[in-house]
């Protein structure tokens, strides 16, 4: 049974951090818009967050794996609207949460700025594509941004222009902490506390963190900022109205523009929802996979798929560290590599993460051999005596990786999705420096003993590039304001647009784009 | 329907119990945690139990009947597990998964481990503050790298 909707002036796709945000800031500018936000999964209860439960440690790496594959494959999987994406020819797999809230729910919520030669890269590296606008440009949304979402950090890094706006005191750096800047100081190298969306004291009626470790379980005592708990009450509290369980098949044109969405709603019934402007914020899968089914966006769509590949090395130490506390992803972090030096034989650069461990099951899996005698003794060696450093590198653009979508219809009405994806030369260049630098660092702080992993398969958390923005026609899916050169009604408003991809966490750029973005239509139609 | 004398031998050997050192305290091992009493059940309910029971009758089968493998040695029945682990590795690594998973579960071994054994919420755990004295130290670290960041 099909169903038109009375017409709005936009329907946002997703709620994740582009399009909760989108409506946060589109809503608070022109309250009398009519704005509707179709997301395809559901709003998450702490109570169905696992990290109070006796099996959570089971659940980390079963129904609640970051990976989509992993928790559809899991006796119990978690409540996100997962879809099947075939990843067999991607040297990095996806990571995500479908729901209210996208992939903030599971995200790690380190939260560092790009670079200002992140957005020039083109004008002074030569390679990749410029953003259409500066760091500076972005900064006042970048500010804005931190102000809403709450970040603990310490002011006045070298690694960044001075930032504005408030911070709460950084997370503590534990004595994982203590022994890496060991490691950094008697090297000289640059490192910082992190700038986390995490509260560090309580704020804005959400409480401050208590260091329960697996933030990719969610946040029961929402510590972690995430899109449901930030900028949509705010929406919503504005007008906006949120559909759940609403999975847009299509976006529906009549000629260069968009008239609406077809979705379908939560009892299976298709719907027709007319808009002014259609805003899509899927992440960097979900949003070619809907422009490519739309056949809309150009060649262009779904190319250039950037990750930030990351290799790691688990330190292990003479020394108790810290043991599977403190937020996961949040320590803090070295920039002395990240910007261009040719002459270490690659372009561009990357970030060390000094990261936290994972809980005890999560550990064992380490082992190797994975079961018997040593495998117990390695386990007991290792647990509380261990922590990680990784190594984020810059992915460049590069057409050949992609999204595509298959010849077979997914459960959730819309075409199957592939990725295809390469570490390129110039990356793995980066990824064997990176490790050289990491184990240099582990050595210089006098660590027992360490474990290489040269590429996590498993990390795909950033989804970059696939609508990419741009002032070339042929060579960009947006102009700079995220409108589709073929579709103007309709603007991204996610981690597709970026042209390049920094080596750094993207979800604070992408929720300081999405300010941005709504700004300019709320500009155009004030 | 297995005995659970091999179910005690099987998780043993997967997860053996260590005795103290000096630095280092006992684990217990699967069996003593109760862990072959849940694959036991785990044969009777669980989602993969057809896997399970693949995987155990192969156990059976390499070390010519429960008896046997029970009357093993440990690194007689490791050979076996070894063998079972490469010729059936997806089926293998399902068994590995729920045993792993609840003897890490297990009260006894979260303590040995030296962990607290419930969950991390609503408690977290205690890590000293940021110590800002650190910051001075921190700065001056870092002088002569300013801006380590390009205009552009």
């Amino acid at each position: 049974m099909s169903s038109v909707q009375e017409p709005v002036d936009v329907v946002v796709i997703g709620s994740g951090m582009g399009g909760a945000g989108f409506c946060y800031q589109l809503s608070a500018r022109l309250p009398d818009l009519r704005i509707v936000c179709l997301e395809r999964g559901d709003w998450l209860t702490p109570k169905q967050m696992p990290t109070t439960q006796p099996d959570f440690m089971r659940q980390a790496i079963s129904g609640w794996s970051s990976s989509p594959a992993a928790r559809q494959m899991a006796a119990a999987p978690a409540p996100s609207a997962d879809y099947p994406i075939d990843d067999a020819d991607s040297a990095v797999k996806p990571l995500m949460w479908n729901g209210v809230g996208g992939s903030t729910i599971q995200w790690a919520a380190h939260f560092p700025r790009l670079h200002p030669s992140d957005f020039k890269t083109q004008s002074l590296d030569g390679v990749g594509d410029d953003w259409p606008f500066s760091y500076f440009d972005l900064e006042p949304y970048y500010d804005r941004n931190d102000d809403i979402i709450g970040v603990c950090g310490l002011a006045g890094d070298p690694a960044y222009p001075p930032k504005k706006g408030f911070r709460m005191p950084p997370l503590p750096i534990g004595r994982m902490g203590e022994t890496a800047v060991r490691g950094f100081t008697k090297l000289g190298w640059h490192w910082w506390p992190v700038d986390a969306a995490i509260n560090t004291v309580a704020r804005n009626g959400r409480s401050a963190c208590n260091h329960c470790g697996p933030c990719q379980q969610g946040c029961t005592i929402q510590a972690k900022a995430t899109a449901d708990q930030t900028y949509l009450p705010h929406a919503l509290k504005k007008g906006v109205e949120l559909r759940t369980n609403a999975i847009v098949q299509k976006i529906v044109t009549e000629g260069s523009r968009a008239t609406g969405v077809r979705y379908r709603d939560g009892n299976g019934d298709d719907c027709f929802q007319p808009a002014k402007v259609i805003v899509v914020a899927g992440n960097g899968i979900g949003t070619p996979r809907l422009l490519l089914a739309s056949g809309i966006g150009g060649e262009m769509v779904g190319r250039c798929l950037m990750f930030h590949p990351v290799g790691y090395i688990r330190a292990i130490c003479h020394d108790k560290q810290d043991g599977p506390a403190g937020p996961i992803g949040n320590c803090l972090y070295s920039h002395e590599f990240y910007e261009t030096d040719l002459s270490r034989g690659f372009v561009r650069g990357l970030q060390l993460q000094v990261t936290r461990e994972n809980p005890l099951l999560t550990q064992s899996t380490y082992a190797a051999p994975r079961w018997g005698r040593t495998a117990q003794m390695q386990l007991r060696d290792e647990f509380h005596h261990s922590f990680r450093v990784l190594v984020m590198t810059e992915d460049l653009p590069e057409a050949h990786n992609r999204v595509t979508l298959t010849d077979e219809l997914a459960d959730d009405g819309l075409p199957g999705v592939k990725l295809s994806y390469q570490v390129s030369e110039n990356t793995q260049r980066m990824l064997t420096f990176g490790m050289e630098r990491a184990q240099e660092l582990l050595e210089a702080a006098g660590v027992k003993g360490f474990v290489r992993t040269d590429l996590a398969p498993g990390t795909g958390w950033h989804l970059l590039g696939t609508a990419r923005m741009g002032v070339d026609v042929k060579s960009s899916v947006t102009n700079e304001n995220g409108r589709l050169h073929t579709t103007p009604n309709v603007i991204v408003a996610d981690g597709s647009l970026f042209p390049t991809v920094g080596a750094v966490n993207p979800g604070s750029t992408i929720g300081a784009l999405a300010l941005k973005l709504a700004d300019e239509l709320a500009e155009e139609w004030a | 329907m297995m005995q659970i004398e091999f179910l005690h031998a099987v998780v043993d050997t997967l997860l053996p119990g260590l005795p103290a050192t000096e630095t280092k305290p006992a684990l217990p091992a699967a069996s003593e945690v109760g862990v072959a009493a849940k694959l036991a059940a785990h044969l009777e309910t669980h989602r993969d139990k057809r896997l399970f029971v693949a995987v155990l009758e192969a156990i059976v089968g390499e070390a010519g009947g429960e008896a046997r493998f029970v009357a093993m040695d440990e690194g007689a029945r490791t050979a076996v597990l070894q063998t079972i682990e490469q010729s059936q590795s997806d089926a293998f690594a399902a068994l590995l998964f729920v045993v792993s998973a609840d003897y890490h579960e297990s009260e006894a071994v979260m303590r040995a481990f030296g962990w607290r054994p419930t969950p991390p919420q609503p408690l977290g755990y205690p890590l000293p503050p940021f110590d800002e004295g650190k910051l001075e130290e921190l700065v001056a670290s870092l002088e002569g790298k300013r801006p380590l960041w390009r205009a552009a």
